[in-house]
């Protein structure tokens, strides 16, 4: 008899297919928790903006002339077109484009065209913008759909101490870091990819060699997953020469390693010897999903990156290659790139869920236990 | 109002010729509780035959058998001058509990940026708070712009600059010096700036230290019009009014009020168990009125802050101006504060408490 811990599924197969779970998700997950919006550093002078898709929610923060940061709901409160447009600066008021309606920076609904004549009953005192909430943590802007939110630092109460001593917002984003990624398959197959530490020695057997896998520690915070490794013996023993780029310099030398949480519902973390990134999972349909990618590194000349780049570039020549070597330079599993890797093994996982004969086995005790535990928590996150 | 308890000097501490900090020691069965640091006690002393009083911040937050605060000599300011000049240890003298609505729940599960404006002797309730704040809510930071004429006046330097150094993620202050003429220089390693604090130091300020945690608070004290020049700075920057906080410090000038009265009144009053007659002009405050005849009330802000002025209403009817003490059912019961009443009834009775 198979042991109970290994049984799998725990959500419904439909739940990676279907519109009826996707719109679940949206309401009971994507709508009641902290979403990442972007870095501080995105919105920098008084009257500069920013837009985040929360699910089916699309909230806009703008800083004050008091720094300060507001968050409200993208829907113009006259027939409800978006207001503002990815990102940008609008330093006086907020106009929505359609009929020129203008709301305060406060949200408060300011003048509406024609008024008199139109609109003569309309207390404009009702008519503000939807209140969502805002915060920072961590060098990053998250926001909440809702008004009156739990406090963030009760939704992240305790992650930080499995967090890398990383501090991002010391750090600088570089453009090579900034990627977008369409992918054919559900947010949470991209999610249990992102938290699967069975498949690292596997699918990434040549990409990600530079970690000791056999070493990994996860585990959950709440909601929240966290996983650290340390690096392979001979990388870390040849740190100085073989980091691609200029070492964090505030990184004690025997915490080094591979800090990799996946924040709940989806944003992903990879904290590096050498760089930082997020890995932000944003579902789109129920079979598409968006990944965003944004990186940072040391705050170090061109010159220090041109030196550290030579250095190491022979040694990485060597160490990272394809899985399988493949003639056609497109084969994401020749390509020696790890996010093409996870992207074809989450497409090809989609790929079968329709199928007659589509089931889970078995699942890895120790190493696909995340798995089951960030199933669990979605189940119990959708009410029965 | 509040009952006086009894307490003993044990220490006390000049900085140069400007100020004292009073240590006191209170009977360990009554300890102070400020549960809201910000807040400040009523003293009772006696000077010459005469009992004076007056309120001060306390620096302690939470409770304690030694309750602390600064007294900043004013010129001819009896009490404060008779602290620096004659006040020994071992002396007693007489304390309320904390009082006031200045003041701060430190909470450790908060996650908030506090921003303080303070000028002169405005540092000693925030004083007290931001030690609060920086000791009990950790997750916190904490700004500070603090005016002061020169470097010679400035009430806890060293305190505050090791704090900066003690916290340096948490807290952070710049200076503003108005009789300086250095333009802008540092003290203590921090800046200081020429001026009083204006608009451009204040933009200078959030630019600088933007807040990190999004529940952001802003408070104010200093004398004169610096609380509403602040909060007309604040609000023209987009914050907004109800997260202003505010407390006059004034011990010297009084603050006019903004209300009318109805005419001229007839004024009967019980002070030391005497009655005595005056005339209140339109408009003037009942204490004003009877500073200027020269009769010695007790008072202390002149604000409707510390509540000092408080008295009992006979006969007649006042309008009041600001009250940040009595509460409603107090009123109800007919008290008011003197320093911010008008009459608005041809006659008047009132009888201070002892
Ligand atoms: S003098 Fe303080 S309330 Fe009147
Ligand atoms: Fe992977």
């Amino acid at each position: 008899m198979r042991n109970k811990e290994i049984r799998m599924p725990i959500l419904p197969v439909e739940a990676y297919y279907s519109q009826e779970w996707f719109d679940l998700e949206q309401e009971h997950i994507f709508g009641k928790t902290w979403h990442f919006a972007g870095f501080t550093e995105d919105i920098n002078e008084p009257g500069d903006y920013i837009t985040a898709q929360v699910g089916s929610d699309n909230i806009l923060v703008i800083k004050g002339n008091d720094h300060k940061l507001r968050a409200f709901h993208n829907v113009c409160r006259h027939r409800g077109t978006q207001l503002l447009r990815a990102e940008g600066n609008e330093r006086k008021a907020i106009t929505c484009p359609y009929h020129d309606w203008t709301y305060s920076i406060e949200g408060d609904l300011l003048s509406i065209p024609n008024q008199e004549t139109e609109f003569p009953n309309l207390n404009c005192k009702n008519m503000g913008l939807h209140k969502a909430s805002v915060d920072i943590w961590r060098g990053m802007i998250f926001v909440h759909p809702e008004p009156q939110a739990p406090s963030i630092l009760q939704w992240f109460n305790g992650v930080e101490e499995y967090l890398g001593p990383h501090r991002p917002e010391e750090l600088i984003e570089y453009e090579e870091g900034m990627t977008e990624h369409t992918i054919n398959s559900n947010w949470k197959i991209v999610a249990e990819n992102y938290i699967d530490g069975y498949h690292l020695s596997h699918l990434h057997s040549n990409t990600l060699n530079m970690y000791d896998h056999s070493k990994q520690e996860s585990g959950f915070v709440g909601p929240h997953y966290v996983f650290y490794e340390p690096l392979e013996k001979e990388y870390l023993d040849n740190l100085e020469n073989y980091a691609p780029y200029p070492l964090i310099d505030h990184i004690p030398r025997e915490q080094v390693g591979a800090y990799v949480p996946l924040l709940f519902p989806n944003l992903g973390l990879g904290e590096g010897e050498c760089d930082w990134s997020i890995f932000l999972i944003i579902p789109i349909a129920p079979d598409k999903t968006k990944v965003i990618t944004r990186s940072k590194v040391m705050n170090a000349s061109s010159l220090n990156f041109a030196k550290q780049g030579l250095l190491s570039n022979a040694y990485w020549n060597k160490k990272i290659s394809g899985k399988y070597f493949g003639k056609n330079s497109d084969d994401p599993m020749a390509s020696g790139d790890f996010m093409a890797e996870d992207i074809f093994a989450c497409e090809q996982q989609q790929k079968s869920l329709k199928s007659s004969r589509f089931f889970v086995g078995a699942t890895a005790i120790n190493l696909e236990a995340s798995v089951r535990q960030f199933q669990q928590i979605i189940r119990d996150y959708i009410p029965k | 109002m509040s009952q006086m308890q009894n307490a003993q000097v044990v220490k006390l501490q000049k900085h140069g010729k400007y100020a004292t900090t009073v240590t006191l020691k209170v009977d360990a069965t009554e300890p102070i509780i400020n549960k809201k640091s910000g807040q400040f006690i009523n003293i009772e002393l006696d000077i010459d035959g005469k009992s004076y009083s007056r309120s001060y911040s306390l620096h302690n937050a939470h409770k304690t058998i030694y309750p602390q605060f600064t007294v900043k000599r004013v010129k001819d300011g009896v009490v404060s001058n008779y602290i620096f000049e004659h006040l020994k240890e071992g002396d007693k003298i007489r304390i309320s509990n904390p009082n006031g609505k200045f003041f701060i729940n430190s909470d450790a599960n908060k996650y908030r940026t506090h921003y303080f404006f303070a000028a002169g002797s405005g540092i000693t309730p925030i004083f007290c708070m931001i030690n609060d704040l920086l000791e009990n809510e950790p997750h916190s930071a904490v700004y500070l712009f603090y005016g002061n004429q020169d470097t010679k006046q400035i009430l806890f330097k060293d305190e505050l600059t090791n704090n900066v150094e003690k916290y340096p993620n948490r807290f952070y202050m710049a200076h503003a010096l108005s009789s300086s003429f250095w333009g802008a220089s540092k003290v203590g390693g921090l800046p200081a700036f020429t001026g009083i604090i204006d608009k451009k130091k204040v933009k200078w300020l959030f630019e600088n230290c933007p807040p990190v945690a999004q529940e952001v608070v802003y408070y104010v004290c200093g004398p004169g019009t610096m609380n509403t020049d602040i909060s007309n700075i604040l609000q023209e920057l987009d914050v907004p009014e109800s997260l202003i906080k505010m407390e006059s410090y004034n011990p010297t000038s009084s603050v006019p009020v903004s209300s009318n009265g109805n005419g001229e009144a007839k004024l009967l009053y019980t002070l030391d168990d005497e009655r005595w007659e005056t005339v209140v002009p339109s408009g003037k405050t009942l204490l004003q009125t009877l500073k200027d005849d020269g009769i010695n009330v007790p008072h202390s802000c002149q604000a409707g802050i510390c509540g000092m002025c408080a008295a009992q209403l006979k006969k007649g009817t006042v309008k009041m101006g600001n009250n940040f003490v009595l509460t409603d059912d107090e009123i109800a019961d007919g008290k008011i504060l003197c320093c911010q009443s008008v009459a608005t009834s041809p006659e008047l009775e009132i009888e201070f408490d002892d």
